[in-house]
């Protein structure tokens, strides 16, 4: 690293002795539609980095050389670019007031360098900040579901603190991290889930989006395509997320902005249970205690009558629906997030300092996540330097990431399939948390490993306390107007402290257990590059050339272990036998970098890109990879005379290859390790690979075709913009599943390919534009096609025909990608029939499964959207936004246990007796069965077990954001100390529109994981909420 | 300007290629400082043979289905499958999905690294021998199982896939590596030494294992291949097995620090998640102990009550009580005295009526057994009621019985019983007398009392004997018939991840039910 620094500095040096440059002056003064004077705007010139703030007047002046470029940036107008002859000494700018959504024509794109829109041949698309602030989520990434086409969010639930999980174009590699790369201020970040659940339980551990406060975001950018990412390599394979903070504006004094939003959050019940028939087994309730204790949650009692019935205490109760539902137990949450931020600046140069808290209770009992940033960013410009440094630290501590998933600690399990007699108070304990007068945890039902929900959330414990720094500097320095060179060192270093117990008394680890970890990740980037821009003649060139040098490494060590000593006394030391643990990692990447763009008269652009990668985790004879791409784009509008009625048009191809998936560091070669601390005197070794290693394996490769066209209508008021994009990666790197009994259960191999295409549209409509009255709207809408091509051969020689992925707790099914299908099917039982599709049940009259797995249906949605509106009227602002998506499925762990219990709504047919059933015998002769009271618990035990009845549509529609605002009129403010001030009624998940799915919300993934999309198995319910943003600026 | 152009686009280049092409740095960072690329192959030989005895498949196929198929244990809770023939694919499967990723791929792995190496040949032949003691376990419960290919992943891109061998086959193949091994271990070779814990290293302890278990292989294809069955046994036995219970093969436990240093069987039953608080002795096996008097009782037994209050603690042998097998607590009142039903009904003494496991032999540090003198002596008596061998069966029924009480002292002190009671209850048990087909009832009774804890194997030899006379419970929820499965069924990965082979062997078989019969059986 130094010694890259010492080279960044010397070609500095050298070059800056030889500047020399003929300057003139340039007047000019920035305004509106109005002619009212934009004061504050930011002028720069294009390919260099001369710039100016406009006074109050909305004067600017500049020095400037030969025939340049402005770029004129406000917030609420539309950026404009303005040419300026060699002879001109003064300029008018007139800035159009920003007009319908993603209208952003000045994009940020890769190493956060901004560019013309027109001029690109991919597909980028921006959204600006305010569209993330209102309707908030504590995880940006949520916000930015159904915002982007071809861009598809998942919000697992997880809880307040959770994860999202974020989908480009359907992602291009079959296994591991589908996810795209998050880049901040031009410098990526380490944004990968910290952990999550499994089909063996968990919780969620957050991802690094969550150290974001969205009141410092100016602005989103959406790298789909490949082209697009070709220079960020490896790590783009996925598509980039292009974060650009905030900076200050020249202005007089200092500005301060303070933001508050303070929002109430409540699940959503989506339980629809049958509440006619209690808990009891063979259609009678239980007779004694022990026999109610052990029925537990078993729903196939007698009809509810009211009569008193003995319980799990032995208490008489009445036997009567007990009225309890979701919301008898989750708690109204609130989140409250405070953000103050100071602006000021002037010609050379300006600062923004911000500070937030976000203070969150979760809807689940007992669980908080506090988040605190600081966040500074600092321009200053000094002739021909400018220093942009900006820097975020962020303090996260979240308690009690609920559990989800296994049962073991799930209150959401407990909950959901509670007896519907029981009255709560008789399982809330001694002191409110689940407990009996000993201290052991209340079971109100038989199995150990279904807890309490009071104990799970009060005596399952988890603390995480994340400190991070994330920041960058660069120093660029102009060595003529047209030529420049920049350094820019990036650090994301995070340090976490997870601790958890399991209560002293629970009843399935009666001595309970302590673990924690500490972990520290820190990422470094390093880039060097120089950069020209010229015009000769009809034509602008822009080259950049570079290199970056990646480092990453991560370190945790952990303690603890299972049986706490003294009781309740939660600490490292004391556990019986407290075991270390200790796990290094890491990894680097050396890449290259080239790229042109040439113009012609301002409508044709042609755009090259290569990047060459080196990795460290693979084996060094064939670790580099090259990524080339190229693109072209063409405004008709501006070479040809176009109907009056097309205001704007342009035509845009590309074609671009990335790569990536270079596997985790170390997994080349087979390695031994030492197991614990030995055993009576013995060392004890063990093979660390879970995988069979191979030595030979390469990056995936990625590539991919891209063509879009940009309309617009009626002096911009309609706009449509169009792209396909086909994308086949090869060489895909999957954990190819073997069989367990060869010793291993999978092995790397390059192998896989798969394809997808897709198209994107988004439709901008100013419908009605009065005075006072404006509504505008947006459609998206993508449509990805993915499909596995080839998952190579098996070690016999015949082509494998599936992969199995991730499984849930039923472990009655499989997600699999398979040949020819898309990606991710949900495979399982099917009800079996014969030969002539006759349904076929055993003996007893219950319904057979197939023999094996068979393949039921998509797990991931093609298809998502949204639909955005903003109705302003004077100073009120309406905005709404509709997400949907189509196509997918789930297979439901919550509705096959409701089926096991008894509880789901279906199974009331039956329960008086006289249940027929018609099909065949696996002889094939047709029959009818009758079945009595105490059969229809098996027979609806032998129909959830049949997969494909637990898999439903997961498509849906949702009310997903709306936001009510006014704003003060200045008018009205001008004897106040504020600037501005405005308040909004916010919203968020309001509504489910449509949704197929019984008894769950459609999204109720438990983890962010691709390889478990499609499995629900007793997350957290998502929450609504409502509440008020409050914006000020003094 | 074309000079400075060329000379800055040279020092860009420079510095470029300079801090891209430092190859060398880059292979440094993938060298990983926490772990090995070699190892001491008798560190792994260490730790597969700890995991012979892992909580998670112990728990599953071991306790809940075995002890209670077997009708040493019975429980109320559903999740206690075996006496009434529950499936459970997780159950079901557990030691298939263990084992050969946890035990087997460290044995192959061990006898790979080391069987060109002489000075090694103790770790090569300990590895096989385990190996083939875990892969027999392995087709007694499931039936035809990939064997030469079982967990050699790592060598051949062949093995990936490994092969269902048929168990006649398996078995020939045991047969073939238990002798093997037997040959290689070698007293002029490194001694295992501390890394050895069932014998510390002792080679002629080795040798009498690999006969006794091919003593135990032999008489299990007795009933479908007698003459191999003979033939094999009498090598063995000529060659010499277990003569006392220091020689029993037992793996040493300790009371921690971590899991993997403790008696999996004996967590799951009692430490770490005290399943055994949801069953109980059978009565089936506590009647059979008091009516003949067994010293045994109050070993296997602790008492009925509850151990952790005092008060209701009773370790009267009068009064223990075993626990009815295939019922659930909604039934299991039909099958009680109305004295026994009252009491159950009371929540104060409900299923606490019935009699507890010794905690005494459910400590961490207690062995795991794999096969003992006692089953040695019994297989003898069996051997020579046949005509195998000439020596008097009852004097090897006498020595089986009495080492098979003895040996409980390896779990307690207080275990040990007196000599007198011993020689009265072995007399009560009159042998000598009996007719042929009663001398195999009392061998085949012993030896499923000297197997308690090790219910696998005293499935497997009902399955061959019949003895004991076991009644099927009638739980109506059973999942194939009101019949003690022949087998388990295998681990449901397999249909998906090895599909090809696994259809081969179910085609082979018959069926992958828990009726379908395997080879020694009376199967394919």
């Amino acid at each position: 690293m130094l010694k890259l620094s010492r080279m960044l500095i010397i070609p500095m040096l050298f070059l800056g002795l030889l500047a020399n440059a003929q300057n003139r002056k340039l007047d000019g003064k920035i305004v509106g539609k109005n002619n009212e004077p934009i004061s504050g705007a930011s002028v720069s010139v294009k390919g260099s980095n001369t710039g100016a703030i406009a006074k109050e007047d909305g004067s600017f002046s500049l020095e400037v050389k030969g025939v340049v470029t402005l770029i004129v940036t406000s917030i609420g107008y539309n950026t404009s670019e303005v040419p300026v002859r060699a002879d001109q000494s003064s300029v008018n700018i007139v800035l159009t007031a920003t007009e319908g959504l993603n209208s952003a024509e000045i994009v940020v794109t890769s190493f956060g360098m901004t560019r013309s829109k027109r001029a690109l041949g991919y597909s980028v698309t921006q959204i600006s900040g305010d569209r993330f602030t209102e309707s908030r989520t504590a995880n940006l990434g949520n916000a930015l579901s159904g915002k982007i086409a071809g861009v598809n969010v998942s919000t697992p639930a997880t809880g307040a603190a959770g994860s999202a999980r974020v989908v480009i174009r359907g992602g291009s590699s079959l296994l591991g991290n589908d996810q795209p790369l998050y880049v901040i201020n031009g410098v990526p970040m380490e944004s990968s889930n910290l952990g999550s659940a499994g089909m063996w339980g968990g919780n969620d551990a957050g991802d690094g989006l969550a150290a974001i406060n969205p009141d410092d975001i100016e602005s989103i950018s959406v790298l789909k395509g490949n082209t697009a990412a070709a220079l960020y390599g490896a790590r783009a394979a996925n598509g980039v997320v292009l974060i650009t903070t905030k900076t200050g504006k020249s202005r007089k004094g200092v500005g301060i902005s303070y933001n508050s939003n303070v929002t109430v959050d409540n699940a959503i019940d989506f339980t629809d249970f049958q509440k006619q028939y209690g808990p009891g087994r063979d259609g009678a309730k239980a007779t004694l205690a022990q026999d109610a204790l052990d029925i537990g949650n078993n729903h196939w009692g007698s009809k509810l009558d009211g009569s008193q019935a003995i319980q799990f205490d032995g208490k008489l109760r009445p036997y009567a629906y007990n009225g309890v539902g979701l919301n008898s137990f989750y708690q109204t949450g609130i989140s409250a997030n405070n953000s103050l931020a100071l602006t000021g600046g002037n010609q050379s140069g300006n600062y923004r300092f911000a500070v937030s808290d976000l203070d969150n209770k979760d809807v689940m009992p007992n669980a908080t996540f506090k988040r605190q940033t600081i966040n500074m960013n600092v321009n200053s410009q000094l002739k021909k330097f400018t220093l942009a440094v900006s820097g975020q630290y962020t303090r996260q501590k979240a308690k009690n990431r609920p559990r989800l998933s296994d049962s073991p600690g799930n209150s959401n399990f407990s909950i959901f399939m509670f007896p519907n007699t029981v009255p709560f108070d008789a399982i809330t304990g001694a002191t409110g948390k689940g407990d009996l007068a000993n201290g052991n945890e209340l079971r109100y039902q038989g199995n150990v490993f279904q807890t309490n929900p009071f104990w799970g959330a009060y005596n399952f414990f988890r603390l995480d306390q994340t400190d991070r720094f994330l920041g960058n500097a660069s120093l660029k320095y102009n060595v003529f107007d047209w030529l420049y060179i920049q350094g820019r060192v990036g650090t994301d270093f995070l340090t976490r402290d997870d601790a958890s117990y399991t209560g002293y008394g629970t009843a399935f680890k009666p001595r309970g257990d302590f673990f924690e970890t500490f972990t520290t990740i820190r990422e470094d980037n390093l880039d060097l590059f120089i950069g020209a821009n010229k015009n000769i003649g009809d034509f602008s060139v822009d080259v950049l050339l570079g290199g970056t040098k990646m480092r990453r490494k991560s370190e945790t060590k952990g303690g603890g272990g299972n049986d706490l000593v003294v009781p309740f006394v939660h600490s490292v030391r004391n556990v019986a036998a407290p075991a270390l643990s200790y796990g290094y990692s890491g990894l680097g990447t050396n890449s290259m970098f080239a790229q042109a763009n040439i113009g012609f008269r301002n409508y044709l652009f042609a755009n090259v890109t290569a990047r060459q990668d080196q990795f460290s985790t693979l084996a060094a004879d064939n670790n580099t990879l090259i990524y080339p791409s190229a693109g072209l784009s063409f405004i008709a509008s501006d070479a040809f005379k176009l109907p009056d009625a097309i205001s704007f048009a342009k035509v845009r191809g590309s074609w671009a290859q990335v790569g990536g998936g270079a596997p985790n560091p170390y997994s080349l070669n087979l390695t031994y390790g030492l197991v614990g601390a030995g055993h009576l005197g013995a060392n004890l070794g063990a093979i660390n690979n879970g995988s069979i290693p191979n030595q030979g394996l390469v990056p995936y490769v990625s590539s991919e075709l891209e063509f879009g066209a940009d309309i617009r209508f009626l002096k911009n008021r309609f706009g449509i913009d169009i792209a396909y994009y086909d994308r086949k990666t090869t060489n895909d790197i999957l954990a190819t599943g073997i069989s367990a009994t060869s010793g291993f259960g999978s092995t790397l191999i390059n192998i896989g390919e798969l394809s997808n295409k897709g198209i994107e549209l988004m439709l901008n409509a100013t419908i009605i534009q009065q005075k006072d009255f404006k509504w505008e709207a947006s459609f998206i809408y993508s449509n990805n096609r993915s499909k596995v091509l080839s998952l190579g051969k098996n070690a016999a020689g015949q082509p494998i025909q599936f992969i199995n992925l991730e499984e849930s707790r039923v472990r009655r099914e499989r997600i699999r990608h398979i040949v020819g299908q898309p990606l991710g099917m949900i495979a399982g039982y099917k009800h079996a029939t014969d030969s002539k599709g006759q349904k076929i049940y055993n003996a007893d009259g219950y319904p057979v499964a197939t023999a094996g797995y068979e393949t039921i249906a998509p797990a991931r949605h093609p298809i998502s959207g949204g639909i955005s509106t903003i109705l302003t009227y004077k100073n009120f602002k309406l905005d709404v936004l509709l997400d949907f998506r189509k196509g997918g499925h789930v297979v439901s762990g919550t509705n096959y246990f409701a089926y096991q219990f008894g509880l789901q709504n279906e199974t009331l047919k039956g329960r008086e007796g006289n249940f027929q059933v018609s099909g065949v015998t696996p002889a094939g002769a047709s029959q009818t069965w009758t079945l009595g009271p105490d059969k229809i618990d098996n027979y609806y035990a032998n129909y959830a077990n049949v997969t494909e009845n637990m898999v439903y549509d997961a498509s849906f529609g949702k009310l997903r954001q709306f936001s009510l605002g006014y704003t003060f009129p200045s008018t009205m403010l001008k004897k106040t100390p504020f600037e501005s001030l405005s308040v909004s009624f916010v919203g968020r998940n309001l509504a489910t529109l449509w949704s197929k799915v019984p008894n769950i919300d459609p999204e109720s993934s438990y983890t962010v994981s691709g390889n478990s999309e499609g499995l629900e198995f007793f997350a957290m319910p998502q929450t609504r909420s409502f509440g008020v943003n409050v914006a000020v600026n003094f | 300007m074309k000079h400075i152009l060329s000379k800055s686009a040279a020092w860009i280049s420079l510095a470029l290629v300079m801090a891209s092409c430092n190859k060398e740095e880059l292979t440094t960072l993938n060298i990983d400082r926490n772990s090995v690329s070699e190892m001491d192959q008798a560190y792994l030989f260490s730790t597969a043979t700890l995991r012979i005895a892992g909580e998670y498949e112990n728990t599953r196929a071991n306790m809940l289905y075995a002890a209670t198929m077997i009708q040493h244990t019975a429980s109320t809770a559903g999740y206690f499958s075996g006496d009434k023939y529950f499936y459970s694919a997780q159950y079901s499967g557990a030691y298939m999905e263990r084992h050969f990723t946890d035990v087997i791929r460290l044995f192959s792995n061990a006898m790979n690294k080391t069987a060109s190496d002489a000075s090694q040949s103790n770790v090569y032949a300990a590895s096989m021998l385990l190996r083939a003691f875990d892969l027999h376990r392995m087709t007694d419960l499931y039936g035809d199982i990939p064997y030469d290919q079982a967990g050699k992943g790592l060598e051949n891109e062949e093995n990936w896939f490994p092969k269902y061998q048929a168990q006649k086959d398996v078995y020939a193949a045991l047969i073939r590596d238990i002798k093997a091994a037997r040959d290689k271990f070698s007293s002029s070779a490194r001694s295992l030494g501390a890394q050895d814990f069932i014998y510390g290293g002792d080679v002629a302890k080795w040798k009498k294992f690999a006969n006794s278990l091919l003593m135990r292989i032999a008489m299990r294809m007795s009933k479908v291949d007698a003459a191999t069955a003979k033939t094999v046994f009498l090598e063995a036995y000529n060659s010499g097995g277990f003569t006392s219970n220091a020689d029993n093969a037992h793996i040493r436990f300790a009371e921690g620090p971590q899991g993997i240093n403790r008696n999996g069987l004996n967590d799951g039953y009692w430490n770490t998640y005290k399943y055994s608080r949801d069953c109980k002795v059978s009565k089936t096996f506590v009647d059979w102990m008091k009516a003949n008097n067994d010293p045994r009782l109050m070993i296997v037994v602790g008492g009925t009550g509850n151990p952790d209050a005092a008060a209701t603690w009773n370790t009267d042998p009068a009064a223990q009580k075993g626990m009815p097998n295939g019922y659930t607590t909604a039934n299991i009142v039909s099958a009680l005295s109305s004295a026994d039903a009252t009491a159950y009904t009371s929540i104060s003494t409900g299923r606490w009526i019935f009699s507890m496991l010794n905690l005494k032999y459910m400590d961490w540090s207690d062995p795991y057994i794999l096969q003992t003198y006692a089953e040695v002596q019994l297989m003898a008596a069996e051997a020579a009621v046949l005509g195998w061998i000439s020596s008097d069966p009852a004097v090897h029924f006498k020595n089986g019985v009495e080492a098979a009480i003895k040996n409980w002292t390896g779990f307690d002190a207080s275990f040990a019983r007196s000599q007198s009671d011993i020689d009265a209850y072995i007399a009560g048990r009159g042998f000598a007398a009996a007719s042929t087909e009663d001398k195999k009832r009392l061998i085949g009774e012993e030896y499923w009392a000297a197997t308690y804890l090790n219910d696998i194997e005293s499935w497997s030899n009902w399955r061959r004997t019949g003895y004991p006379a076991l009644t099927p419970t009638n739980d109506p929820n059973r999942w194939e018939a009101n019949q003690i499965p022949r087998r388990l069924k295998y681990w449901e990965n397999e249909i998906s991840s090895n599909p090809a082979n696994y259809k081969a062997a179910v085609d082979r078989m018959g069926g992958d039910l828990f009726m379908t019969k395997v080879w020694w059986d009376g199967g394919k």
